[in-house]
């Protein structure tokens, strides 16, 4: 039961609570904009190019998340060691990082935000991760074959 | 240059950053394996839960994440925020689910959602490091190239 309390604590109640209580900014920002990995991104990269192009590409300002989670995933892989490694080849990470990120872009959240905000009771998220869903079967099918 | 509310704004969301990175290191948080364990064995699953819900419950991560969501939805109700949804509009919702589609595709594939990919960059692995410079050049890319189509399609 103690990680479950952890992974509540941590994945859903203090990223949702502190950026839309502590920063008194509920007005400003979408539904449950806490923890997710593309938006957070996003805001990040388009911060930094609008900072030195004139390009004015959509942000909400500088949001460090991402560097945090990496950060963390340093500290606690120092703390407790390594995870399995990952198995595929480098290039096709790579296309599928550009693949995953413009298509997350699209759905206009991630796994992550999905998770958040069918605790809010969104139907949308519920919608995106049925949609998510049926990407994962379409693949387990092919990857059967 | 930066404003004092996004000052303020950066520190709080890279030290919740870093919590969440540690926490999902720890327990190996990936929103993806489980939807895959699901689909895969959705009979294994069942028995899990019929044999001991506690160690279910420890097992997964969805379970976990909304009920700290909606934990935090309630106080912050109580606090006096207005939480109003927003209303959905068909296009937006439509053009959604296909890249809801393509992504739940392209993630399955990689083997992970991105906030596995990010901690798994901060172990050190080279194969994660190489998805993430492909994810922020493809935001780059969706912003200067893709952005007006979704738009138009979706308004």
């Amino acid at each position: 039961m103690r990680k479950f309390l952890v992974k509540a604590l941590v994945l859903g109640f203090l990223p949702s609570l502190t950026f839309h209580a502590l920063l008194e900014a509920a007005a400003i920002f979408p539904q449950a904009y806490g923890l997710c990995v593309i938006c957070h991104a996003r805001d990040l990269v388009n911060y930094l190019v609008d900072s030195l192009t004139q390009a004015r590409f959509f942000t909400y300002g500088p949001h460090l998340s991402v560097l945090g989670i990496i950060l963390g995933g340093y500290l606690g892989a120092r703390r407790g060691g390594r995870t399995s490694p990952l198995q595929g080849r480098t290039l096709d990470f790579f296309l599928l990082g550009f693949l995953a990120s413009v298509t997350a872009l699209v759905m206009g959240m991630c796994t992550a935000r999905i998770a958040l905000l069918i605790g809010w009771g969104s139907l949308e998220a519920v919608i995106y991760l049925l949609g998510v869903l049926l990407g994962v079967l379409l693949w387990l099918r092919r990857e059967k074959r | 240059m930066a404003a004092e509310g996004e000052t303020l704004r950066a520190l709080l969301t890279f030290a919740v950053g870093v919590a969440v990175g540690y926490i999902s290191q720890r327990y190996a948080v990936c929103f993806i394996s489980p939807l895959k364990r699901l689909l895969l064995l959705p009979q294994l699953v069942y028995y899990q839960i019929k044999a001991s819900l506690r160690e279910f419950l420890d097992e997964s991560v969805y379970p976990g994440a909304v009920v700290g969501s909606f934990a935090a939805f309630l106080c912050l109700r109580a606090l006096g925020y207005n939480l109003g949804q927003p209303h959905l509009r068909v296009g937006g919702v439509v053009a959604g689910f296909v890249g809801a589609v393509l992504f739940g595709y392209v993630s399955a594939a990689a083997g992970g959602c991105p906030l596995h990919m990010h901690w798994k960059a901060g172990e050190g692995d080279k194969k994660a490091w190489s998805y993430l410079l492909g994810f922020y050049l493809g935001i780059i890319y969706f912003y200067l190239f893709l952005k007006d189509l979704v738009m138009e399609l979706a308004p």
